[in-house]
């Protein structure tokens, strides 16, 4: 498995690439640090990045290798991921929209549906918590996460030495878990964690801290919110599934919506599409 | 490694910036990164949508299509009253819409005041020059300027300080200045406890200094506080739960009944305009349309008589929720102590103890001291001389500067009196944190004195002899031992213990131990008694502190605290939820060293565990926590304004037992509801019956419509709210908490509504009728009658059966418990007044012209009137009669 993270001098990318790093650190991977030139990129910046990532590469004890070609950046990152062969591409991405018709790298990215690697899309909102995270929580799927999230999820978790919470929404609404008596929600929530037992194993096994996060009924982001900052996670991971194209187009992403809201640092997969 | 662990030029490298701050466009592109430093508000709402969407709802469609039919009903029968009818209706929709609009829709400020604390400028180096900046363009990297009484808008790591101290009380809730330095805290692992950090929201006191920004707008741990604050959910009170139940059940009989009769009418050749009309009426007197006014104006006089309890509720429907509440997260300083410190105890080191009475800064006391020799009472003396010339504080006009601590020790000094004339302060070492001592210089008749004061240990260590009865001894490591033995046992038992010592030398060493002195923060007197009230009530106290668990335990157990456990916050960030779960579900915590935001945590688990929290806060920072509970209650004297906003109660005496009685008050509401909804149901038995019977039976229409409405929205109205008002009874605080399953309407409200009290009513109003018609010569089956007086004034007999009873049925539910005749007379003052005001309007109904047209009455000879007394008297009598069994029943078991 290769990790690959694209920088433009900005500290915001170079969040991403201290993410990306601590994931391949996991994987005992290379790190692969793509560098798409654009006029406006002031080299000088560039170049001081990379040094403090070859030398937090070095204290973690990673193979880093830099690519810096000049070109249109979406293609580009598409191609070099392609003949590398890289599994994960880690892409920063900023506060918000400014123009609807902005050209950001990370949102193009996400729109192409055929693309071989898989692509986290990096929100940093506090540059503290790229240096030392406590709790990482997966979200924003209803049910067990699927294993590319869980796998990047428990990938940074050791890496940084914390804790993981899984997040588990409830089939319940607020009115009937009110309604039930406390073991009938305890037996509730045994029930519905039954399917994080995998993961749980896998935890135990790794010897790694986590816990269930229970949500009641769909996941919006100011319960979220309401979860992340007062269990003090530090980093949210959460996973995208494709809609079909028409469906795309109507109605908003509930992840990308709770990505935007964030107000932690947080990172959304958008799995890539292993058949092309 | 954290940045605040990190050197500067570290700290820098990491931030891509340097100390002549970021380059303009380094900034542009950093806005556009991690966005403008500003706290997202609230969506805004759409208050004119918010209020016609009141007219939305079930129980309003309902009653708009009734007012429909009834002036299509007023087109093709006109003169019939349906259009006063149809109008009254109408009224009835405008007032429980405005009511139900005014209630759910009071304008958030919790946000505004949050962001109150945030500047609009702020002052930055950037491209090596400072200039001034609106903060909301500040970006992680800046190099941020801080001067004396800056508000500060993001999270910085110090890189020069000097003796910056910053008010970091919106975050932590202490109001003691901190200092802060610009060197790296390697050894310190959270940012809240780093000295190097400065934090959004908080402001500078006094010095200056130079931060690189690191955090800006909700990436800031004032971000955080303002995002919890606007996010968190706030589940549906009881109260408006229990309403939208009620009405929706109400509703549902209605509408099944007048369906029935819609298609029974339609069958039996009634005609569909008739029959629809027949099944509005039916309707109508089913629907309890002054309840909503009535429950809503019943919560502000409740909250009223909170408000002279020193208890101010915001929120109407909290008045019902406290009478919920299951269990109370309560702070310790102020709430359960009085926040002033005050000295109990001196122990002397020759051995005597001295006990001082008089509680805080203001009561006056004395002192009682246990002689060993003849000139106790002048160590005594020289003591407090030693002890009170070395402190800053004072007391002028009622008016207190200074430390706490050194309060205590100047009131203490006017209980003993001491003489401090001729001394002259030359010069002073300060305190602090470091030292943990003080000293102060002063010269009398040229011989100077150290007057030393500080912590046990500390000072202890610096002595070489003490004062004993017959002069100075040598103060040997045995003795040392002993003296610290007996102030650990004063701090087991919560006192803060200083000790007090002096020499004669220019520097801190060889001094004279005199003895130490136990200040605490006494428990308020009152308290014990509420804690008391609350475990009979079966409400849960718990104690969430900041201060060490030993302190915290003492003082839970002064003031009788049930203690199953003590969980301090580093423990609670290791206990798993479904254990902690567990913990409070089965034992009553101590919470101490705890952090404000933790509180949050505490109130969603005890919340679902299926408890109604109430929980105390004064803090910025216990803003998110106090809207997350059921009840947030802030402090009135202590609390911020943001605390405030966020509350749904202030405690305006920051008085734990103000709580107490608050929650007597709310249960007293949700009884006084029960009792004024079974009184409303009774009158609508009064008001079906007769409907059916004139749908089965071949009499005239025994009741109009317009008539029901005299009942629900007005004679029923002023005795109802009256019921609202009622005193709490005696037991309303030996009783358990309404369970969040209990219900309002519940089969003993229907009991005792419909099929109780309901019947007398509706024998009363019917026997009226038939008996006035066949008295004055009708025979059955006479329809002809329809309109005349005869069947007017037989309709009056109908109306004024159920009012009559309505008048005894108020007195018999005024307990649903106690007998009427031990409820005191005179004692619901409201309740005389709308006995007062229903004789009037019954005086109207039937004598006064104009009302008569309205309500379509007429006069009826006052004999007449006599057929109607035995009822009410009957009906008074059985739920008299039912009362007594129910409490001998109770009593058996």
């Amino acid at each position: 498995m290769k990790v690959a993270v694209a920088i433009n001098g900005s500290l915001i990318a170079e969040g991403a690439a201290i993410y990306a790093m601590q994931y391949a650190s996991q994987l005992d991977s290379r790190l692969e640090v793509f560098h798409i030139q654009n006029p406006g990129d002031q080299i000088e910046l560039v170049e001081a990045s990379i040094s403090r990532l070859r030398s937090m590469a070095i204290e973690k004890d990673i193979h880093l290798e830099v690519t810096s070609i000049e070109g249109e950046p979406v293609s580009e990152l598409l191609r070099l991921t392609k003949v590398r062969h890289i599994d994960t591409l880690f892409c920063s991405t900023r506060a918000k929209k400014q123009f609807i018709f902005e050209n950001s790298v990370a949102d193009s990215l996400s729109r192409i549906r055929k693309r071989a690697c898989h692509l986290a899309v990096v929100k940093i909102k506090k540059i503290n918590s790229v240096y030392n995270c406590q709790k990482v929580g997966l979200f924003g799927r209803k049910g067990p996460p699927d294993i590319v999230q869980f796998n990047l999820g428990i990938g940074l978790t050791r890496s940084y030495n914390a804790g993981l919470v899984l997040g588990n929404s409830l089939n319940i609404t607020q009115k009937k878990w009110e309604n039930l008596a406390i073991h009938n929600k305890k037996n509730l929530l045994r029930k519905s964690d039954r399917n994080f037992k995998p993961y749980c194993n896998i935890c135990q096994m790794m010897g790694t801290p986590f816990q269930i996060a229970h949500m009641l009924g769909e996941w919006n982001h100011k319960e979220i919110h309401d979860y992340l900052l007062s269990r003090k996670i530090n980093l949210m991971i959460l996973s995208v599934t494709h809609l079909p194209f028409f469906t795309s187009q109507l109605f908003k992403n509930k992840s990308e919506n709770i990505f935007h809201q964030s107000p932690i640092n947080c990172l959304i997969l958008y799995p890539g599409d292993k058949g092309s | 490694m954290k940045l605040h662990q990190m050197g500067i030029a570290e700290v820098f490298a990491r931030l891509n910036t340097s100390r002549n701050g970021l380059r303009e466009n380094e900034v542009q592109e950093r806005l556009l990164d991690f966005g403008l430093n500003e706290i997202k508000k609230s969506e805004k709402k759409n208050y004119l949508w918010e209020y016609f969407s009141q007219y939305a709802q079930f129980f309003a469609i309902l009653l708009e299509v009734a007012a429909v039919l009834s002036f299509v009903a007023d087109y093709y029968a006109p003169d019939e009253g349906n259009n006063i009818l149809g109008w009254a209706i109408v009224c009835a929709v405008v007032i429980n819409a405005t009511f139900t609009f005014w209630q759910e829709y009071k304008a958030d400020k919790a946000m505004e005041a949050l962001l109150r604390l945030m500047p609009s400028y702020i002052k930055v180096v950037r491209n090596c020059k400072e200039q001034e900046i609106e903060s909301r363009y500040i970006v992680p990297g800046d190099i941020m300027v801080l001067e004396e009484g800056d508000k500060i808008s993001a999270d910085a790591i110090l890189i020069e300080a000097n003796s910056l101290f910053v008010n970091m009380s919106t975050l932590n809730g202490e109001s003691t200045p901190a200092l802060r330095i610009a060197e790296p805290e390697t050894s310190c692992e959270r940012e809240l406890e780093a000295d190097n950090i400065v934090f959004a929201g908080t402001s500078v006191i006094s010095g200056n200094g130079l931060g690189v920004v690191y955090a800006t707008a909700d990436g800031t741990e004032f971000g955080k506080i303002a995002t919890l604050t606007r996010d968190v959910q706030k589940t549906l009170t009881p109260m408006q739960k229990e309403i939208m139940r009620i009405t929706q059940i109400l509703t549902l009989i209605a509408v099944i009944m007048g369906v029935i009769f819609f298609v029974l009418g339609y069958f039996s050749n009634k005609g569909i305009l008739m029959a629809a009309i027949f099944a509005l009426s039916l309707i109508v007197a089913n629907v309890p349309e002054g309840l909503l006014p009535t429950i809503t104006l019943s919560l502000s006089l409740a909250s009223q008589r909170m408000a002279r309890r020193n208890a101010l509720v915001k929120n109407l429907d909290s008045v019902e929720t406290l009478g919920s509440a299951t269990v109370i997260c309560t702070d310790k300083t102020g709430t359960l102590t009085r926040n002033e410190m005050t000295l109990k105890e001196v122990f002397l080191a020759s051995g005597e103890t001295v006990t001082l009475s008089g509680e805080g800064y203001f009561e006056s006391g004395g002192f009682q001291l246990q002689q060993v020799s003849n000139h106790s009472l002048e160590r005594l003396k020289h003591f407090m001389r030693v002890a009170t010339l070395n402190t800053h504080a004072h007391i002028e006009h009622e008016k207190l500067f200074g430390d706490p601590t050194e309060l205590a020790i100047i009131v203490a000094g006017k209980k003993i009196p001491h003489d401090i004339n001729g001394f002259n302060k030359i010069n002073e070492i300060p305190f602090t944190s470091e030292r943990k001592m003080m000293s102060s210089f002063y010269e009398k008749e040229n011989v100077s004195y150290l007057f030393a004061k500080g912590a046990v240990e500390i000072i202890l260590n610096k002595c070489t002899d003490y004062l004993n009865d017959h002069g100075l001894e040598a103060l040997s490591d045995e003795k040392k031992a002993n003296f610290l033995a007996v102030a650990e046992s004063y701090e087991a038992r919560a006192f803060r213990v200083l000790a007090v010592a002096e020499g004669q030398d220019e520097k801190e060493e060889n001094l004279t131990f005199l003895g130490f002195v136990a200040i605490m923060d006494l428990p308020r007197a009152e308290v014990y008694e509420a804690i008391q009230h609350c475990y009979e009530a079966g409400i849960r106290v718990m104690m969430i502190t900041g201060d060490s668990p030993g302190t915290a335990k003492a003082i839970g157990q002064m003031i009788g605290l049930k203690i199953d456990k003590i969980i301090t916050g580093d423990q609670l960030r290791r206990l798993g939820e479904e254990e902690l779960m567990d913990e409070l579900k089965q034992s009553d915590i101590l919470f101490a060293r705890m952090e404000s935001s933790q509180k949050l945590l505490i109130a969603s688990l005890l919340q679902s565990n299926g408890e109604v929290v109430a929980m105390t806060g004064d803090g910025v920072n216990d803003a998110p926590a106090l809207r997350k509970a059921d009840i947030g209650i802030s402090m009135g004297i202590a609390g911020t304004e943001v605390t405030k906003e966020a509350a749904d109660m202030i405690l305006l005496d920051d008085n734990f037992s103000s709580i107490v009685s608050a929650i007597e008050e709310g249960r007293t509401v949700y009884f006084n509801i029960k009792k004024f909804v079974t009184y409303i149901l009774s009158s609508n038995v009064p008001e079906i019956v007769p409907y059916i019977l004139q749908f089965f039976l071949k009499i005239p229409l025994p009741l109009s419509v317009i008539q029901i409405l005299s009942i629900d929205l007005g004679s029923d109205m002023i005795p109802g709210l009256a019921l609202g008002s009622e005193k709490p009874e005696e037991n309303i605080m030996k009783r358990q908490p309404v369970g969040k399953s209990e219900r309002i309407l519940d089969w003993e409200v229907f009991k005792r509504g419909y099929f109780m009290n309901g019947i007398f009513e509706a024998m009363a109003a019917m026997f009226g009728f038939m008996a006035f018609l066949y008295l004055h010569g009708w025979q059955y089956g006479d329809l002809s009658i329809n309109q005349s007086l005869l069947h007017r004034q037989a309709m009056t007999m109908t109306l004024l059966g159920a009012v009559f009873c309505q008048l005894l049925n108020v007195w018999t539910l005024r307990s649903y418990e106690f007998s009427a005749f031990s409820m005191g007379f005179f004692k619901n003052k409201l309740l005389l007044i709308a006995m007062v005001i229903e004789f009037v309007w019954i005086y109207m109904l039937l004598y006064v012209e104009p009302v008569q047209r309205i309500f379509n009455t007429a006069p009826v000879p006052p004999g007449d009137l006599l057929i109607l007394l035995p009822f009410p008297i009957m009906l008074f009598l059985t739920h008299e009669f039912y009362k007594y069994k129910k409490r001998r029943k109770s009593l058996l078991k």
